[in-house]
This record gives C-alpha cells, sequence and structure tokens, in this order.
C-alpha cells in the first residue's frame, strides 16, 4: 500500500526534489574530502616530527667557522641561529629532506599547472576565430 | 594561485564569449548565454577539482613516507585517504555543479524541461576541454621525464630509479602529479558529469531525471562506506601485496553491493513494476560491466596471469620479440572489454533504450568515489618512494620496501583504473551520440528519428572514415611529442653527468658548481618539459575541439554522426589495446625485476660465502643485465603508450561528442540534414584540401624548428670515424679498440679516447 502512495508522491517531483539527493551527496562528498583533507595536513604535524625523541638524532646545523676554516653544514641559513626549541626538535626528529622535497614537488606542479592554464588561451583564441569563420 | 586563477579566468571568459556568439539564434536569444555560464562554471569545477587534488596529493607524499615508517597498513592509510580527497572533490563538484546549473536555468518552467539539459551541454563541454588539456599535456610532461630519467640514469649509469643525482628525478615525481592525478581527475570528472547529461537529455519524464541524480547521489553515500572499509580495515604489517589488493577491492565490491541495493529501492519507488525492473537492469549491467572490464584488465596486465608472463619469456630473445608479444597482448585484450560494452549496449537498449545506455554509464560511475581514489593514491605512493629514496639517511630502508610495496600495489590499482575509464567513455559517449541525433535530427512523437541515418549514405561513410582516422591522428601526435620530448631530457641528463661524471653514482653527491651551474639541475629538466607539454598539447588539443565543428558544418548532421561513431569506434579499441600493452610491457619489467633481483642476491650470498666463482657471480649478474635490458625497452615503449596516448583518447572520443552535442541547436537548423548540397560539396573539398595541406605545412614547420628535437650524436658514427683516424694515423691496435667502444653510450669520451691513443701510436 505504501508503495503507490510512494510513487504518486514521486510523481509529482519538482527539480529540486529530483535534484535533493544528489545535492546531498555531492554536500556529503565534499565534506567527507575537507575533513579528510585536514587530517591529512595535521598528521605528524606535517612529516616535521616523526621519530621517537629518545632515538637518533640529526645534528643541528652549524655555521661556516672563519676560525678553523669550516664550511656551514648542509641545512645551515641564517634563519637557524634564532630557531626556537620546538624548531630545533622538528629538524632533530624530522624529515626536513622529505618536507623540502615534498614542497618543491607541489610547487613545481602549480607553477606547471599555470602554464597549461596559459596555453590554453591560445586554444581559446583559435576557437573563437575558427567559429567566426563558420 | 593568482597566476593560475589569472589565466584560468581568462580561458573561460573568451571560450564563454564564443560560445554565447555561436548559439545565440533568433529565436532563442539566450540559449547561448546559458550554455556560456555552464561552460564558465564546467570549466572552472573541473580545473578546480584537478588543482585540489594535485594540492592534496603533493603534501601527502611526505607524509606517506613518513607513515610507512611505522607500518605498511599506515602508509595505505595516509595514501589511500589522500586519493580519497581528489575522488570525492571530482564527484563533489560535479554533482553539486550540475543539479545547482540545472535549478538556475530551471525557472518557473515545468520540472526538469528539456533546455536546461542542453545548456548543460556546455557544462560538459567546460570540463571536457580542462580534462583534454590536463591529460594531454600531463602525460607528455610526465613521460617524457620518466623515459628520459629511466634511460640515462637507470638504465645507462645505473643508479637508483629515484635517486637525486639524476637531475630528471623531480620532474619525474612531477609528472606523476600533473598527469595521473590532476589529468586522470578531470578524465572522470568529464565521464561522470557527461553520464549524467547523456541521461537527463535522453529522459522522457521526471523520474527518469531524477533517478540519474539519485543513483548517483546514493553512490556518494555507497563509496564512502567502501572508503571507510579499505581505511579500517586491520592488517598485520606481514600483509602481501594480495591482502592490500584485496582490501581495496572488497571495498569496491561492498559499493557495489550497496549501490545495487539502493538501484532497487529508488526503482521501484519511481516506476511501475516493469520500468522499474528494466531500469534497475540497466543499473546493474553498467555496474558489472565496468567490474568485468576492471578485472580482465587485471589480468591482461597483472605479472600474476599467462599474459604479462609470456612477455617476459620472450625477453631471453631480446627487446624485439617482447615488444611483438606487448603488441599481441594488447590487441587481443580489446575482445572482452569490447564484448561487455556491446552486451551491455544491447541490454539496457533493449530494457529501457537509448536512455538505458546512459543509465548504465551513471549505474557504472556511481561508485566513482572509491574507483577513483583506488586509481589517485598510486600516485601519492609513487612519490612517496620516490621522497624515501632522495631523502638519504632520513628514512630507513625498510621504509623504502614498504613505499615499494605500496606502489607495486598503485601500479595493479591504476592499470584497472584506465580499464574502467575507457569503458566508461564509451558508454558515456554512446549517450552523448543519442543525445545528439535526437537534438539535431529531431525526433517523432514515437521517439524515432525523423530521419534514420542510413550508413549507405556517401556522406555517413565519409564521416565514418574521418572519425576513425582522428584517434591514429590523435595518438600520433601525442606520441611523437614524448619522443621528442624524452630526448630533450636525454641529451640534458647526459650533458649534466658529462659536467660532473659523479653523479653516475649509487652514493648521493652534494650539489656543485660547475661553470657557473649548479648541478644536479633539476630545474632545467622541469623546464623543458614543461615547455614541451605546452607547445605539444596544442594541435591535437585544437584537433579535438574544431573537428566536429568543421566536419559538422560541411558534411551536415548525418556526416558527423557517422564521424562521431567513426571516432568511438576506433578510439576504443585503440586506447584499450595502447593501454593494456603498456601495463603489461611495464609489469613484465617488475616481473623480471623481481625474479632477476632475487637470484643475483642468491649468487651474491654464494659469492660471499665462497660457494661460487666470480666468474660464475659475473655470469648471472650479466644474464639478469641483459634480460632485464629487454623488459626496459618494452616498458620504454609502453610508458606513452599507458600514461599518455592510451588514456587521451577517452577524453578526444568523449569530447567530440559533447563539442557535437553543444553545437547540435545549431545542425538543427541547417536546411538540409542529410548532408551536402552540390555547392557545400565544393567547399567541403576545399576545406579538407586546406586542412590537408596545412597539416603537413604544420608538421614540416615542427619538424624543423622544435627546441624538443635534440641534437643526438650517432655512437656508431663517432665511433667509426675515431677507427678513421686511427687507421690514418696508423695505429690498428688504437683503431680496433675504438671501433669497439662505438657501442657505449658516451660517444664524446670515445672519440677523446681514440684520439689519445691515436697520438700515442704516433
Amino acid at each position: 500500500m505504501a508503495q503507490p502512495l510512494v510513487m504518486v508522491a514521486l510523481d509529482n517531483l519538482t527539480a529540486f526534489e529530483s535534484a535533493l539527493v544528489a545535492i546531498i551527496g555531492g554536500v556529503l562528498a565534499l565534506s567527507v574530502a575537507g575533513l579528510f583533507s585536514v587530517q591529512l595536513k595535521a598528521y605528524n604535524n606535517g612529516s616535521k616530527k616523526f621519530r621517537s625523541t629518545t632515538g637518533w638524532k640529526r645534528p643541528l646545523p652549524t655555521a661556516a667557522d672563519p676560525e678553523s676554516g669550516a664550511p656551514p653544514s648542509a641545512f645551515w641559513t641564517k634563519d637557524c641561529a634564532s630557531w626556537s626549541e620546538e624548531q630545533k626538535a622538528d629538524f632533530q626528529y624530522g624529515a626536513p629532506n622529505g618536507l623540502k622535497i615534498s614542497n618543491i614537488v607541489q610547487y613545481v606542479c602549480a607553477a606547471t599547472l599555470s602554464e597549461l592554464n596559459r596555453a590554453l588561451i591560445l586554444v581559446s583564441i583559435s576557437a573563437g576565430m575558427a567559429l567566426a569563420l563558420s | 594561485m593568482n597566476t593560475e586563477y589569472k589565466w584560468l579566468c581568462c580561458f573561460v571568459l573568451i571560450m564563454f564569449v564564443v560560445v554565447c556568439v555561436m548559439l545565440r539564434t533568433d529565436e532563442t536569444k539566450a540559449a547561448g548565454v546559458y550554455t556560456g555560464i555552464c561552460f564558465l562554471v564546467g570549466a572552472t569545477l573541473s580545473g578546480t577539482a584537478g588543482y585540489l587534488g594535485m594540492l592534496v596529493a603533493t603534501a601527502s607524499n611526505v607524509r606517506t613516507t613518513v607513515a610507512c615508517h611505522t607500518s605498511i597498513l599506515s602508509g595505505l592509510n595516509v595514501a589511500f585517504r589522500s586519493g580519497a580527497v581528489m575522488s570525492l572533490c571530482v564527484v563533489g563538484f560535479g554533482l553539486l555543479g550540475m543539479t545547482i546549473m540545472q535549478l538556475i536555468f530551471q525557472g518557473d518552467r515545468d520540472a526538469l524541461h528539456p533546455p536546461a539539459f542542453e545548456y548543460l551541454s556546455g557544462f560538459g563541454f567546460g570540463a571536457s576541454s580542462i580534462a583534454l588539456f590536463a591529460r594531454v599535456a600531463g602525460g607528455i610532461f610526465t613521460k617524457a621525464a620518466d623515459v628520459g630519467a629511466d634511460l640515462v640514469g637507470k638504465v645507462d649509469a645505473g643508479i637508483p630509479e629515484d635517486s637525486p643525482n639524476n637531475p630528471a628525478a623531480i620532474a619525474d615525481n612531477v609528472g606523476d602529479n600533473v598527469g595521473d592525478v590532476a589529468g586522470m581527475g578531470a578524465d572522470l570528472f568529464e565521464s561522470y558529469v557527461g553520464s549524467l547529461i547523456a541521461a537527463g537529455s535522453l529522459a522522457d519524464s521526471n523520474q527518469q531525471v531524477a533517478l540519474a541524480y539519485w543513483i548517483a547521489g546514493f553512490g556518494v553515500l555507497c563509496s564512502l562506506v567502501g572508503i571507510f572499509y579499505v581505511m579500517k580495515r586491520q592488517l598485520d604489517d606481514t600483509a602481501e601485496l594480495e591482502d592490500l589488493l584485496w582490501t581495496i577491492r572488497y571495498g569496491i565490491f561492498i559499493s557495489g553491493g550497496l549501490v545495487i541495493c539502493f538501484s532497487i529501492l529508488c526503482c521501484h519507488l519511481m516506476f511501475e513494476s516493469t520500468t522499474a525492473w528494466n531500469n534497475f537492469g540497466c543499473i546493474v549491467v553498467g555496474l558489472v560491466a565496468g567490474i568485468v572490464i576492471g578485472l580482465f584488465t587485471e589480468y591482461c596486465t597483472s605479472y600474476d596471469y599467462t599474459p604479462t608472463i609470456d612477455i617476459d619469456k620472450a625477453a631471453p630473445t631480446g627487446g624485439a620479440t617482447v615488444i611483438i608479444k606487448g603488441l599481441g597482448v594488447g590487441m587481443l585484450s580489446v575482445v572482452i572489454p569490447t564484448l561487455s560494452v556491446v552486451v551491455a549496449i544491447l541490454a539496457c537498449n533493449e530494457f529501457s533504450g537509448q536512455y538505458g545506455i546512459a543509465l548504465a554509464a551513471v549505474g557504472m560511475l556511481s561508485t566513482l568515489s572509491i574507483t577513483l581514489a583506488t586509481d589517485a593514491y598510486g600516485p601519492v605512493a609513487d612519490n612517496a618512494g620516490g621522497i624515501a629514496e632522495m631523502s638519504g639517511e632520513e628514512f630507513p630502508d625498510f621504509a623504502r620496501d614498504r613505499t615499494d610495496a605500496l606502489d607495486a600495489l598503485g601500479n595493479t590499482t591504476a592499470a584497472t583504473g584506465k580499464g574502467f575509464a575507457i569503458g566508461s567513455a564509451v558508454l558515456t559517449s554512446a549517450g552523448l551520440i543519442a543525445a545528439f541525433t535526437e537534438q539535431a535530427i529531431g525526433t517523432t512523437p514515437a521517439g524515432n528519428l525523423l530521419f534514420p541515418v542510413d550508413l549507405t549514405q556517401p556522406v555517413v561513410i565519409a564521416g565514418v572514415l574521418i572519425g576513425a582516422c582522428m584517434p591514429f591522428i590523435f595518438a600520433a601526435l601525442t606520441m611523437l611529442s614524448v619522443g621528442s620530448s624524452a630526448q630533450s631530457i636525454i641529451v640534458e641528463v647526459t650533458r649534466q653527468f658529462k659536467l660532473y661524471p659523479e653523479l653516475r653514482t649509487e652514493e648521493i653527491q652534494a650539489p656543485k658548481i660547475v661553470d657557473g651551474e649548479t648541478l644536479p639541475n633539476h630545474g632545467r629538466c622541469i623546464a623543458i618539459c614543461t615547455s614541451s607539454a605546452i607547445k605539444e598539447m596544442l594541435i591535437p588539443g585544437v584537433l579535438a575541439v574544431f573537428a566536429p565543428a568543421v566536419v559538422g558544418f560541411l558534411l551536415g548532421t548525418f556526416g558527423l554522426t557517422g564521424m562521431l561513431v567513426g571516432a568511438l569506434t576506433s578510439g576504443f579499441m585503440l586506447a584499450v589495446s595502447m593501454a593494456n600493452a603498456g601495463g603489461a610491457w611495464d609489469n613484465a619489467k617488475k616481473l623480471r625485476e623481481k625474479n632477476g633481483k632475487s637470484k643475483v642476491k642468491d649468487a651474491r650470498a654464494a659469492l660471499a660465502d665462497g660457494k661460487i666463482t666470480q666468474e660464475m657471480f659475473d655470469a648471472v649478474d650479466a644474464a639478469y643485465h641483459k634480460l632485464h635490458e629487454a623488459t626496459v625497452t618494452g616498458d620504454t615503449v609502453g610508458d606513452p603508450f599507458k600514461d599518455t596516448s592510451g588514456p587521451a583518447l577517452n577524453i578526444l572520443i568523449k569530447l567530440m561528442s559533447v563539442v557535437s552535442l553543444v553545437i547540435a541547436p545549431v545542425m538543427k537548423d541547417m536546411d538540409d540534414p542529410t548532408g551536402l548540397t552540390e555547392e557545400g560539396t565544393l567547399w567541403a573539398c576545399v576545406v579538407f584540401l586546406a586542412a590537408l595541406i596545412l597539416t603537413l605545412g604544420a608538421m614540416m614547420y615542427f619538424n624543423k624548428v622544435t627546441p624538443a628535437a635534440p641534437e643526438t650524436v650517432d655512437d656508431l658514427v663517432v665511433a667509426y670515424s675515431a677507427v678513421q683516424q686511427a687507421v690514418a694515423a696508423g695505429g690498428v691496435v688504437a683503431a680496433e679498440e675504438g671501433a669497439g667502444a662505438g657501442a657505449g653510450v658516451d660517444a664524446a669520451d670515445v672519440t677523446v679516447e681514440a684520439e689519445t691513443k691515436a697520438a700515442a701510436a704516433e
């Protein structure tokens, strides 16, 4: 008995009612995507720190020593001199190389996509000319 | 980000104006504007989904490496979650974009009035155009870097694949994200919205439109259940690859099963018994066809099964036989996907007519959230392995082993995903072609076409032939692009290796300044790949966008229909065979590495124990390298097959169908839908002749001036000239040695060596 009544109701679907399930699905998908993104961003403090603090630790970067003539160590920058204790711990127990490479890859990917979009303009101009001619 | 949005806005605004002008007719002056707005939104959402997915994927790669430090399951969890972000963005933006646009243009008219879907074809066009360029350019970028890095770094220098010493290593990692994440996302975004547009355009009632939306909406919920299952399943750290694979498979099966349950409910709530079962049948047929195509693709490309094992067995007779076997496997692999799609089309047409075909595509793509997640996670795992390799001491060897295992799993799921993408593209295109013919030709009250398309008409046959030719031109252009770009990378990497020879060692070297340039210079390889990708994508892109319009206006609706059918037919076969052949070559190489490395390791252990002599170990090592080289040749040929040309053909056939749907209202207004007038024939000949001349001119021009075609050195010529010089100098021994060195790669060194020896002989 219930089925025919529901069918009658659904026979008069408005556009909004028809699209409602899809809208809910879309909102749900984007919400979960957002949630996952936040979780991923927070994961292991952005990979700055993942080792046990009782295990091996990376030596802190050192500046050049004019007296002995020793060059600066690989990760030395001027900022290193003013690092907080937390920044020092991130470096000693984290993955600075990995994070650096990841950031480079991300930067280059964004730049590449930007270049691609620039090229799309050429195509669109060609499209305009061709369609205008046709 | 600012630059990104600036250029994106320019592109969509220009195309918006083009679409508005083209579709502006006396009767419906607003049609062009509405379609143009839909184009604008579709292009923006497609680009945004791909961009967000890429951002998350590139941020997750190092986190996956870190997670693998804990356990392989943690790594899978992080990488899969990242893939899920991409897939959920695609589905979320697709659903919301479609529904909101439809509600906006619905106005006060009856619910789901057909014109709303005429405008929404612009949404599909926008998505398609972004997808095409992202896929083609991304494919060229990634394979140029991959082939270049592999050939010089891995094969020639013998350094690990992702060693930071290799100047193309970063470009390789970038390419994975641009091509396989952003490109694949945009590709499936297009399929997803295309299937909904086709179903909406072919629907006869409100319920039919609603059914497509409801299945897609419930599909998100079902997929989320599958995604959470994959992420929450408990596995211990000794889990084999097969266990991980089955975890993902279970997730997909659970999602598919739930979609079937919801489909029964939706169909029986909306339709009477017979119609309900018919529509339900279409959804199930679509889902099953997708799964069958995916599983068969796995059979053809996984190294656990006969086709790939047979390719590996051809290695002892050299690279040529490996290639021949791979081509055979690829060609034969079209049978089951073709039969699956044939059965799906016939069955769905029997159940619910042409709407049923579109509904099958909706059913197949209803679980896109999880199927795309399994595909998009692969590049993240791949990058995670690269980061572990490049980070040196930061990550222990066991973390690298775990990322390798995740990468192997990603390769298998990626091959399955490609099969799924092709199958869904064909069903979507079939639906779009049906919608185009209905709109461009018109229908009788009984639902039949006013003028049935007759295959025996010359204009239709001409269209079919042109259409069948298109995928080959498109594939050829993309393959040639990869070839020339890879050559540039090889030359650049070789140059840097010569300037800084220590880079050719396994030990990670610190950057060094040589002639004012810091080496290894990763930036140069990235710049070469970027410029090549952009330059090389233009011609294929223009070809795909304009061909339907040009053929349509010259050969009429019938000619264009023939062209779409021809392109669909040959494009489907070519895409399947290229993707499967490439996947099989790739895994044949992996099988050889898996078996060969263990034998070399055993032999090394025996040598260390004093059980065998050095000569015996060298024989094992040399034999492995010879066989490995043969399979690497196959893999190198297959790289552009499976990651550039094959996947791009999906978009070609969808894009041509959706462009035709966009121009359908204009086609309908043409005087003669059956084709050419006498004057039109003349114009058609002139235009096609001009196209032929222009194409030839363009090919000659690009072959002449392209910076991507490098100055390569023929080792044989160099070595032989060294021989001649040495003979002329009277040094016979030096001449013989010079000729022997010609088999090497470092031609410049050969010249120097021969000259030195000739001088010494003097």
